[in-house]
């Protein structure tokens, strides 16, 4: 087994240590005008943020996430775990060994046939070919008036504030479809999307509630805003509130003992149906056909979309039936999702 | 003095925990079996509650439900199946983004409560154990917002007590 495989880890190796010599900026550059015509993506960020650094900081990102894809593949090798992968569900940590391994397993038929170099260029032509995937994400303006917004001035000082309350989450380390690692911040503008469109209170001064009487941003519940010492009317408050909230999720209750996309995935149901719901003690798989709320079970498919996460055909069929628009395909909607929702506080 | 001033500090800021760490108690029935006790407390610095029932017997407390993080709202006791013996229907907020409630059935059965049904949804439901059309049967009924309709609108979810669990009549 040592034997057979010792070529192809020293090979992908090397081919880690010259990828991660370019995360660092090194070697070799991912050719951004190419992709810039179809995505050069994120161009989301405030006035006098330079798009080029932003494009290339992305690229890095998706480098790094395949740079991580590669270090799971040769842990895969290294556990004997390659053979028993699934590629079924797209959820678990499995299923992403699996599609790595096939993924290097192409790079292997190069590399032994080839050199060090076209392993590297194939490397990077995937990587180029990730980006150029990436919906361009959407620059939230402000709506004026009394409106308090992801577009307002002070929004992303707010964002950034709630954010530290994310560094003591139990996350998941987790790749999405664009080579991206996800990151806590990821996961807020997902969740300030998901629940309120990035809209605190409206132009007319407004303020975004549910019919329950969910409030703000997170739409936080008056008795978990209370629980949470926060007041859930103040914008900053609200977004430090829903972060806090997520910190008793994903560190606490049934949510904290999953892993990997599940994580991610069940985090999110139970930000909208509640963490010590007895449904939580559930897989993924098999909450979303479960008899609870549709309202949850679409929560948990929004999350994968905001997310960049792949989705089944089973989920776009779901997805379909419960709440994309007639007239707009399941992929037209994820695109605009993720765009929307990774657009925020950039 | 500053030892004196210290541990009096400590004996007061210890007294002032367990004060506010007690529980909220209340009497939800006195049965012939004991007194059914709800006890509601949070737990300190988080979004959990500790809330739960526990049937007295003179100076013994037996727990006969924990609610497991969820905040216990309401309890009724009424007897759903004719048996004598009340049921007891556990309405709990959830306290999540989509105001959903969570609803465990028991019933007395051979000395202890067991859990029968759960049923989970019910947007601000609030729920009542009602003979409403007089035939003498008592239902579940849960007043809550059909959230899984565009725009939502209000409904009644009516259950009724059949082999030994709530079954929903209509949707």
């Amino acid at each position: 087994m040592v034997k057979k495989y010792f070529p192809l880890v020293a090979m992908l190796l090397l081919s880690c240590n010259l990828l991660a010599q370019s995360v660092g900026g090194g070697l070799f550059e991912v050719n951004t005008a190419a992709s810039d015509a179809k995505a050069s993506v994120i161009a989301t960020s405030s006035a006098g943020t330079n798009k080029n650094s932003v494009g290339d900081a992305e690229s890095q990102k998706v480098r790094s996430g395949l740079l991580a894809a590669i270090v799971d593949f040769l842990t895969a090798i290294s556990d004997g775990l390659v053979s028993t992968a699934s590629a079924d569900t797209g959820v678990d940590s499995s299923a992403n060994i699996l599609a790595n391994a096939q993924q290097q397993a192409k790079i292997l038929g190069l590399a032994t046939n080839g050199s060090v170099a076209s392993v590297t260029k194939t490397i990077e032509r995937k990587t180029a070919e990730l980006k150029a995937k990436i919906p361009q994400l959407v620059k939230h303006k402000s709506i004026g008036g009394k409106g308090i917004s992801a577009g307002s001035e002070k929004f992303k000082t707010w964002f950034n504030d709630a954010a530290k309350y994310s560094k003591d989450w139990k996350f998941p380390d987790v790749t999405n479809k664009y080579g991206q690692k996800i990151s806590r911040e990821d996961y807020l503008r997902a969740i300030i999307w998901i629940e309120s469109r990035g809209v605190h209170q409206s132009s007319s001064g407004k303020m975004t509630k549910s019919w329950a009487g969910a409030i703000g941003f997170m739409q936080l519940m008056p008795n978990t805003a209370r629980g949470l010492k926060v007041n859930a009317s103040d914008a900053a408050q609200n977004l430090k509130g829903g972060a806090k909230y997520l910190g008793e999720i994903f560190n606490s209750g049934s949510v904290s003992k999953k892993d990997g996309a599940e994580k991610l995935i069940m985090g999110a149901c139970a930000y909208n149906l509640g963490p010590f719901s007895k449904s939580m003690k559930m897989t993924w798989d098999q909450l979303k056909t479960a008899k609870i709320p549709v309202e949850t079970r679409s929560y948990g498919l929004k999350m994968k979309m905001a997310l960049g996460l792949e989705l089944s055909a089973s989920e776009k069929t779901l997805a379909d039936k419960w709440f994309v628009p007639k007239g707009q395909t399941v992929d037209e909607f994820t695109d605009e999702f993720y765009a929307s929702a990774q657009g925020i506080a950039r | 003095m500053k030892i004196i001033t210290l541990a009096l500090i400590m004996v007061l800021s210890g007294f002032a925990t367990v004060v506010a760490q007690s529980p909220e108690r209340s009497v939800i029935a006195e049965l012939p079996q004991g007194k059914l006790i709800l006890e509601r407390s949070i737990i300190p610095d988080g979004i959990a509650f500790n809330d739960r029932i526990t049937l007295e017997q003179g100076t013994d407390a037996v727990e006969i439900f924990a609610s497991e993080g969820r905040a216990i709202q309401q309890v009724i006791a009424e007897d759903l199946n004719g048996d004598g013996v009340g049921e007891l229907l556990i309405q709990m907020d959830l306290g999540g983004s989509g105001a959903f409630k969570e609803f465990e059935l028991l019933q007395f059965k051979e000395g202890v409560y067991l859990p029968v049904w759960l049923d989970t949804g019910f947007v601000a439901g609030e729920a009542s154990i009602e003979d409403r059309d007089g035939s003498g049967q008592k239902r579940v009924y849960i007043e809550y917002a059909d959230t899984d309709v565009e725009p939502p609108v209000e409904d009644t979810a009516v259950f009724e007590f059949v082999d030994g669990t709530l079954q929903r009549l209509r949707k």
